[in-house]
């Protein structure tokens, strides 16, 4: 059939009976180009267009080529915040990889297994907090947390642990590894539910076989399970990996937009967000915000470029 | 190779019962099929035997020895999967030594194992490959070759030929039934397709409603069905019954007679009737006979008889090859 239409498609040109004409299709695809290339193409265009200029004394803009990703990579009034800024928000995307990725396997795992009650309870009660905003949730760790009014050191000590209590949030050896696992705390619902519908995606006949082939459940876990589930771990972590590299709210909901203390839990949405707008003294430059969205752009594009090329290529060939 | 044993196994799932009082013997080297239509308990049983299920009552005895409580991977059986339950992240070759690492065993034992299993399966040139690059065949194949690679005392086979398209079903039939003869193993097989019970088996157990119906050879099950449901099942086309007042005159509620007992003359017999449909095989026909009082009666004919549609026939059936059958159902 489909070799008969093709033929006959060759036979009158590319617009015979089966297929439509190029002129229709085209007519088809306009919408959708149309609103991306608005709202997506347009703006990205434009933003690396802004990160080439600057506005010189008269107060005109000119172009200034690559002069705005000088000052940010070695200016010291803007690169120490810069690397600051990529460093704090590396460790931000390493604590939600180590601790927020396991933990929802280990959940999934958990979740998916037989004879497990009330399950949907489970399931639902982990997954509640990805539900709340950040503020909210921002907000109530902050409660939590506080020195002052908060529950956590009179638990600690009720446990004996009050010695332990640290004003957490407000140190700045520690303020972005509790922001870390308040977000890790979160959202580690989404990672396990993709990954718990992966695992139940698993037909019941392969674990069967293993264990009458002598595997144990942990080794079918380690070896059957895990490597099945791989590709949504990798889709799982590039998630993450562009989340946290966009992330902005929960710090400016915490910390505000100077994310203090000292800086320590700046990363580069709020960075960004005070070089593009203009903070209390600091005045806002949209060029240079620009360009702190452009090194962010292409951070994220290099790590979805990696994932796809190298991680996704590899899990998805049968065959070596 | 061991004898099995199982004594009144029962199986309750919720409040029904799907397996009641099963008890069976398989000797040493013997290829039992389990038959049964869908739904019977034929898989259950399967699953109780590997370990997969745990029973609700009686034992399983493997040389002797209960194995109720045995794990899987303790009780020296292998299982062939119908949806072949290859890992589908492995290559073949991993496929077939995944059970031999977990019980870790030394690399030049699995490599000569996995070799002659894939010299014997003609699985040589396929070993890198994974599941996804293997036709339905070969699967099956690598499937049977994780199973032998164990040498298990006892192989569990649970449909593993329905997936396959009917000309590499007959292939690998005539397969399983070499590999039985060469390794000399204890197999228990399950199946609905009567067919293939009746071409692999030494014996067949036919079940039904989650009990054994019969027991025997093929042979012995369809010269002697012990009971109407046993004399439906085994056989294709299925034996016709014949109910009411000419069952009562012979002191039965039923009669049976298979369709090559059922001679077909022009002039005279036991039922005349109008044939309805030939179907023609080649070397037989199936005449399927309207007999008035009676009902559809199918016959065995040979090839190269004509018959037509709508024609007048008497039907007679050979002497001694009529089955009887009381009100419940078993044979007199």
């Amino acid at each position: 059939m489909s070799i008969a239409l093709t033929g006959h498609a060759v036979e009158r040109g590319r617009e015979g009976p089966g297929r439509p004409p190029r002129r229709v299709l085209a007519l088809f695809l306009l919408p959708a180009v149309a609103v991306y290339s608005v709202f997506s193409i347009y703006p990205l265009l434009a933003t690396i267009a802004l990160s080439t200029r600057k506005t010189n004394a008269a107060g005109l803009s000119e172009f200034a080529g690559l002069a705005n990703f000088i000052r940010l990579f070695f200016d010291p009034n803007w690169s120490d915040a810069f690397w600051n800024a990529l460093a704090n928000n590396t460790l931000f995307f390493v604590i939600h990889m180590a601790v927020q990725n396991p933990i929802a396997i280990a959940l999934a795992a958990l979740l998916s297994l037989p004879g497990l009650r009330a399950r949907a309870f489970y399931r639902t009660a982990i997954f509640l907090p990805a539900t709340l905003s950040v503020v909210i949730v921002g907000f109530v760790w902050q409660l939590i947390l506080s020195p002052l009014w908060g529950v956590s050191e009179g638990l600690m000590s009720a446990v004996g642990l009050g010695g332990w209590f640290a004003p957490w949030l407000g140190r700045e050896g520690s303020a972005l590894v509790v922001l870390s696992l308040m977000s890790v705390w979160q959202f580690v619902g989404i990672p396990m539910l993709l990954i718990h519908a992966a695992l139940i995606n698993i037909p019941d006949d392969l674990t069967d076989a293993a264990l009458v082939d002598g595997a144990g459940h942990w080794r079918i876990f380690w070896t059957i399970k895990l490597p099945l589930v791989a590709p949504t771990i990798g889709l799982v972590s590039i998630l993450t990996f562009v989340g946290n590299f966009n992330a902005f709210d929960l710090i400016y909901a915490v910390k505000g937009a100077l994310a203090g203390p000292n800086f320590s839990t700046d990363i580069l949405g709020t960075f960004f967000y005070r070089t593009f707008f203009g903070h209390q003294l600091q005045a806002g430059d949209p060029a240079m915000g620009a360009a702190v969205a452009t090194v962010m752009f292409v951070i994220i594009l290099a790590g979805v470029a990696v994932y796809l090329l190298a991680f996704q290529r590899r899990l998805k060939g049968s065959n070596p | 190779m061991v004898d099995v044993r199982l004594e009144g196994l029962s199986k309750r799932h919720g409040g029904s019962e799907i397996l009641r009082d099963i008890s069976l013997e398989i000797g040493d080297g013997e290829f039992v099929v389990l038959v049964g239509p869908s739904g019977c308990g034929k898989s259950t049983l399967l699953r109780l035997i590997a370990g997969l299920d745990q029973v609700s009552a009686g034992d399983i005895f493997m040389a002797g020895r209960r194995i109720n409580d045995l794990p899987p991977a303790k009780r020296g059986i292998a299982m062939v999967f119908q949806s072949y339950a290859l890992y589908p992240h492995m290559s073949a070759r991993r496929n077939m030594a995944f059970g031999l690492r977990a019980a870790k065993l030394d690399r030049a034992q699995i490599e000569r194992r996995v070799d002659e299993a894939a010299r014997i399966l003609q699985l040589e040139d396929l070993l890198e490959r994974r599941p996804a690059a293997l036709s339905g065949g070969q699967r099956q194949r690598v499937a049977i070759g994780r199973a032998i690679v164990r040498e298990p005392d006892l192989f569990l086979f649970d449909e593993p030929l329905s997936n396959l398209d009917a000309g590499l079903r007959v292939d690998t039939r005539l397969e399983i039934a070499r590999l039985h003869r060469l390794l000399k193993a204890t197999i228990l097989y399950v199946t609905h397709d009567q067919a293939e019970a009746m071409t692999l088996a030494d014996r067949i157990v036919v079940m039904n409603d989650g009990r054994i119906e019969q027991t025997g050879t093929p042979t012995e099950l369809y010269a002697g069905p012990e009971n109407l449901f046993v004399a439906g099942f085994i056989g294709s086309p299925k034996m016709n019954f014949i109910a009411g007042a000419q069952a009562a005159r012979l002191d039965a509620a039923t009669l049976g007679v298979r369709p090559e007992h059922l001679k077909i003359s022009l002039s005279k017999g036991s039922w005349s009737g109008t044939v309805q449909m030939v179907e023609h095989l080649g070397s037989d026909s199936f005449v399927h006979v309207e007999c008035p009082g009676t009902g559809l009666l199918v016959a065995r004919e040979r090839g190269d008889r004509e018959l037509a549609a709508g024609q007048s026939v008497h039907l007679a059936p050979e002497s001694g090859r009529l089955l009887r059958f009381d009100d419940s159902g078993k044979r007199i």
